[in-house]
């Protein structure tokens, strides 16, 4: 009688490590793994093209805030005769003119260069203006991005 | 018996578990995407803004600087009696001219007069025309008045 109750209690020992303590077989831990894997590769092709798309977003909006900053301070000088420096037909960046633009400007590690061309507007034979064509450009990691704005002053 | 069977069969769990995490992984990842996407629109939006303004205020400081050709060119015999508050169209004239495409720009007159105060322009020999220039480059509009002067008859 003793020895049979003992038979019992280890019968039922051995049959709960079995049936409750089983754990995940090598081929199902290795299948759940390639399919994460997968998954994860193609998340991650994704994830490279937002981190990109976010740093290009925030570079924009640099380059394009440095080319208002720039178009600002050009409008702001008198066009008198002589015509100022500034706006003497040809390619402009700083140096040439006392006005306060930065030729390079440097945000975050990317370098912005700031530079604007003048071609005057002939009308009947008569100089009404001078178109300007500023452009911000910089490098995106081997792309070259810019941003242009024309005004006439 | 059966029921505790399929609750307790464990077979295929990694499965479900590795799904399930892919599944959040892909939400999170979309998530990010379409914040990322409203960030490009917003940038991009603000290019074309600051663009179409430039382009509009370019217009603009044309046709000041050469609003007296622009009056002669219209077909109208006796602009200068238009009524006040008639807008004439000159986009086909300012595009042509200033080289600067897509943009409307009207000129409305306000009235006719002596000249401004402080014009130094003797109120004996001159009328003035007083004008409003309006120029629009899709979104952007931007507006000036102008007087225009011509010898009393």
């Amino acid at each position: 009688m003793r020895t049979k109750t003992k038979m019992n209690n280890n019968s039922f020992i051995s049959h709960k490590r079995i049936k409750f303590k089983k754990g995940f077989t090598l081929v199902e831990v290795l299948v759940a793994l390639a399919v994460l894997l997968i998954g994860i590769m193609g998340t991650l092709k994704l994830h490279s093209y937002i981190i990109q798309a976010n740093s290009y977003s925030k570079q924009a909006v640099n380059a394009l805030s440095l080319a208002e900053d720039a178009a600002e301070k050009l409008t702001a000088i008198p066009m008198t005769t002589p015509i100022p420096d500034a706006f003497l037909a040809g390619s402009h960046s700083t140096g040439d003119t006392s006005v306060d633009i930065n030729a390079t400007a440097t945000i975050n590690n990317i370098s912005y260069s700031t530079q604007w061309d003048c071609t005057p507007v002939v009308a009947d034979g008569l100089t009404v203006g001078t178109r300007i064509v500023l452009t911000v450009s910089w490098d995106e990691k081997g792309n070259a991005r810019s941003v242009q704005l024309t005004t006439i002053k | 018996m059966k029921n505790q069977n399929t609750v307790n069969n464990e077979n295929g769990a990694v499965l479900v578990i590795v799904l399930v995490l892919l599944v959040a992984l892909i939400l999170i990842s979309i998530a990010i995407m379409a914040n990322t996407r409203t960030s490009l629109k917003i940038i991009s939006n603000e290019k074309n803004t600051v663009k179409n303004f430039y382009s509009a205020e370019a217009a603009l400081n044309y046709t000041r600087s050469d609003v007296n050709a622009i009056i002669n060119s219209l077909s109208q015999a006796n602009f200068d009696k238009l009524d006040a508050g008639t807008a004439v169209n000159i986009s086909t004239t300012v595009r042509t001219r200033s080289g600067i495409p897509d943009v409307s720009a009207t000129l409305t007159k306000v009235k006719s007069g002596s000249p401004p105060t402080n014009s130094k322009m003797g109120a004996k020999n001159i009328f003035v025309n007083y004008y409003v220039i309006t120029c629009t480059q899709k979104t952007e509009k931007v507006e000036i008045g102008t007087w225009v002067p011509y010898p009393k008859n």
